[in-house]
């Protein structure tokens, strides 16, 4: 238990190390990150030039409080409407109202452009270059094309539908339209087709015979939501009352003059409205002075006729005055009458001024009355001239009153300015504000870095080592050992020079537990064997054969067998540091060229029992010495001499050595490195063996770290079955 | 080969059965017995030692003892009587895996199921085979262990 407890307490940090960890794996995936930011660059680059450039004008209104200004009465001021709202003036803007004048004055609902090839069409058209004259790029636009349309004129079936017009030599083209109708025209002469009331003509016309252009004429509501999606209207700061207009088209000159288009409609239809209400009186004044007029004219000839009948008729002074109250009375009652009217129109008879007018009118009839009755006083003929000649004054003045209200409405609505001033004028900028090529290409960049990283992290996560013996016993390999990481030998193992044995140093660590028990189930693993040597090796190298091979085969003397340890790795092994031994010693090589007897290039260890063969001098075809049956030979020697040989051996995905060594040895087995060594290596190796006809016994799970696996490590047995208090 | 550790759940039937069998059968071994999640303490179950005891193998002394990571360092050879017992030692100690082996090993490799509270039929029935798998092992350990 003791045990146990010291186990757990085990103190694991190293965060770093994933960190290193991480940082290597980026580098090792570097031309992957570097491929990825290469093509997204490129894709971003061609997708930048490939996009129409979108230019944008811009244009400054101020909404202003003019009436001060106004050089008109007073009393009229109150016509000429409200200051306008920011929102409101926005929505109207935006209205139909507005667009849809400018898109009918700017004729936006025609639609004429040049056919871009399918894909990366646009592209075509800024390549530095001249493109060869291939027959399915002409009639695709490849720069410099350009419809201009004076008239278009389309039957209402075939709105939205495509008229294709192909450019023929010498200004003329064809016309294809949607009735499969073909057509020949002119540049500058109106081409129509009475039947479908359609007409067309070509302004201008600018491409090399061949090219296709595509016309169409677009419902007006569409024309109308086109512009209002490009264009964009705000108040510059909250309350100025000075909005700011935007609006995107694929050409400066476009977007400035659609702009200005719809600043100037928007601008006409203000001025409109501030005078709406000043032409409704006129409109009411003029259509009275006709009559007035022949009232004058009636009394006019009444009163002729009257005085020629009754010759000369002389008027007393006293009947003068009584006729010149009663005339001027009469005026002020007509006076009013009109202004009544007026009134009537806004008012009801319970406003304040309504009423107002309506007293006066009775005080003056009133009046008008008394002094009729003392007119009755005067002889007959005196009395029918008074009234005749009061009539005509009336109708005469009340006429002349129609006709200055006249004048004077239309003073109003001339000078009526509107409440908008244009501050800026539209004006576009010469350069596209989309797409922005620089900005475009450093997100590719940078989206190019992130998804190449992405993929190799992802490449790594997926390409994890085994991480537990059941994954190696799937794939057929019964696992003999697992053998703890040892920080130790991991320590040991990155230093240079003489190397100690783990087995040795350090007895008690908890791998050497391992190695025993690698000793037991190998001892069962080899029960059935042809001869008592071991090839030990790995699908790549630093699984850790080395340490394995040479632990084992301490465990395995420290036991009391009688042990052989070969390095048999003829290219790059190491053993002989572990045994205090030359790099240049005589060794394996030696023995199988034939230059070293055996007992020569033994090597004693300080283990009792154990003996040690290094590799020898590097040979340059280590692969054919051990091919050589001088190696059989050597290992039935061997094996007569010891209980066990173990053979250290290359990786076997780098070479063939270890399947030549493991042809001739009693079993052989895989070391796999615990989260490093992917279950495709060892799959591959098993592959190379079943190839040469030889299969592994078992295979040594190296390093294993419980703290790299999540969860499971607190496993206990739930003893579910025993109920303790039920034998009691 | 000298010390085997004979491991199963209560370390009360199926282990002491078996140590007691194979230390029999292989007397130049030292055979001693766990429980994973032992009964510490306890005596052999009443039924598995009736059916013993008619075998001629005593379970007399018996305690269950908790199967410990010193235990099984100790011993050369672990013998578990399911295969969930061995996922479960080499899960706790990685370490011992490779020398832990199934009991059942060289006759049918397969588990040796639980007694415990069951009718005396399937006690003798365990038994049997508890038997049958000592006498495979006894033969495997014996001329090796004995030479050392």
């Amino acid at each position: 238990m003791s045990q146990q407890n010291s186990r757990t307490q085990a103190p694991v940090a190293d965060d770093e190390i994933d960190l290193l960890q991480l940082m290597k794996s980026l580098w090792a995936g570097k031309w992957t990150i570097l491929g990825c930011t290469l093509l997204i660059g490129c894709i971003g680059t061609i997708v930048a030039l490939n996009t129409p450039p979108t230019y944008q004008a811009d244009a400054l209104l101020q909404l202003e409080d003019n009436k001060a200004n106004l050089s008109v009465p007073t009393a009229l001021t109150e016509l000429s409407g409200e200051v306008p709202q920011s929102t409101t003036e926005i929505e109207i803007l935006k209205s139909r109202l507005v667009i849809g004048q400018a898109v009918s004055n700017l004729n936006l609902d025609w639609q004429a452009g040049p056919t871009f090839a399918p894909g990366l069409g646009y592209l075509l058209t800024r390549l530095p270059f001249e493109l060869p004259d291939y027959e399915f790029l002409r009639p695709y636009a490849t720069g410099g094309e350009k419809l201009r349309l004076d008239l278009l004129r389309v039957p209402p079936e075939w709105l939205d539908e495509d008229i294709w017009l192909k450019v023929l030599p010498d200004q003329t083209f064809s016309l294809s339209l949607p009735n499969d109708q073909e057509l020949q025209g002119t540049v500058g002469e109106i081409v129509s087709d009475t039947e479908h009331d359609f007409a067309i003509r070509v302004g201008e016309m600018e491409g090399d015979a061949g090219k296709v252009f595509k016309v169409s004429q677009i419902p007006e509501s569409k024309a109308v939501a086109n512009v209002r999606s490009n264009l964009s209207v705000s108040e510059k700061g909250r309350n100025s009352g000075i909005l700011e207009l935007r609006f995107t088209a694929g050409s400066h000159e476009t977007a400035q003059s659609t702009l200005h288009a719809i600043s100037q409609t928007y601008v006409a239809q203000n001025v409109r409205r501030s005078a709406a209400e000043a032409q409704k009186s006129l409109e009411f004044v003029e259509s009275q002075l006709p009559i007035a007029r022949k009232k004058v004219e009636a009394a006019e000839d009444e009163l002729n006729r009257f005085k020629q009948s009754e010759a000369t008729v002389d008027l007393g002074l006293e009947t003068e005055t009584l006729l010149t109250q009663i005339s001027l009375l009469d005026n002020e009652l007509r006076r009013l009458q009109v202004e009544e009217l007026e009134l009537k129109e806004r008012y009801t008879p319970n406003h304040p001024v309504y009423a107002q007018l309506l007293d006066n009118k009775n005080l003056i009839q009133q009046r008008i009355e008394q002094l009729r009755e003392e007119t009755v006083d005067l002889p007959q003929i005196q009395r029918d001239v008074i009234a005749l000649t009061r009539a005509l004054e009336v109708d005469q003045d009340s006429y002349l009153q129609m006709l200055r209200r006249a004048q004077e409405l239309r003073v109003l609505q001339a000078s009526s300015l509107g409440h908008i001033r244009i501050v800026d004028q539209a004006q576009s900028k010469s350069l596209p504000v989309a797409p922005r090529k620089s900005r475009v290409l450093g997100l590719a960049l940078i989206l190019g870095i992130v998804i190449g990283t992405a993929i190799v992290l992802l490449r790594n996560a997926l390409r994890r080592g085994v991480r537990s013996s059941a994954q190696l016993e799937e794939v057929g390999l019964p696992v003999f050992a697992t053998i703890n990481r040892s920080k130790i030998e991991e320590r040991a193992g990155r230093s240079k020079g003489a190397r100690s044995i783990l087995a040795i140093s350090d007895p008690t660590d908890l791998a050497v537990e391992a190695f025993r028990s690698l000793r037991t189930s190998l001892h069962f693993g080899m029960l059935d064997a042809s001869s008592k040597s071991v090839a030990i090796t790995s699908p790549a190298p630093t699984a850790g054969k080395s340490f394995i091979s040479t632990n084992f085969a301490v465990v395995a003397a420290q036991s009391g067998q009688r042990v052989c340890l070969i390095d048999g790795d003829m290219r790059r092994g190491r053993l002989y540091k572990f045994f205090g031994a030359k790099k240049n010693d005589a060794g394996l090589a030696d023995i199988l060229a034939g230059d070293t007897p055996l007992e020569d290039a033994k090597v004693a260890t300080k283990v009792d029992g154990l003996e040690f063969i290094p590799c020898g001098k590097y040979p340059p075809n280590p692969a054919d010495l051990l091919a050589r049956p001088d190696f059989k030979d050597l290992l039935k020697d061997l094996n007569s001499q010891f209980d066990l040989v173990i053979v250290d051996c290359p990786p076997v995905l780098a070479v063939t050595d270890a399947s030549i060594i493991a042809q001739h040895t009693g079993v052989s087995l895989l070391v796999a490195r615990f989260d490093e060594t992917p279950v495709g290596e060892v799959e591959a190796v098993l592959r190379t063996f079943e190839n040469d006809g030889l299969s592994f016994t078992g295979a040594i799970l190296n390093g294993f770290d419980p703290k790299k696996l999540i969860g499971g490590r607190e496993y206990s047995f739930q003893n579910y079955r025993y109920d303790y208090k039920s034998r009691e | 080969m000298e010390k085997v550790l004979v491991v199963c759940v209560g370390n009360i039937c199926r282990s002491p059965v078996g140590e007691r069998v194979l230390q029999k059968m292989a007397p130049g071994l030292s055979v001693s017995s766990a429980g994973i999640a032992a009964l510490e303490g306890h005596a052999a179950d009443e039924t598995a030692e009736r059916v013993a005891r008619d075998n001629d193998i005593s379970l007399a002394g018996h305690a269950g003892r908790q199967f410990t990571f010193d235990l099984g360092s100790q011993a050369d050879l672990i013998l578990v009587m399911e295969k969930g017992h061995k996922a479960h030692i080499t899960r706790k100690f990685p370490e011992l895996s490779g020398k832990t082996m199934l009991f059942d090993q060289w006759a049918k490799a397969e588990d040796i199921p639980d007694p415990f509270k069951r009718l005396q039929d399937f006690h003798e029935a365990v038994f049997d085979r508890i038997f049958a798998a000592a006498s495979a092992w006894a033969k495997k350990l014996t001329p090796k262990g004995a030479t050392k």
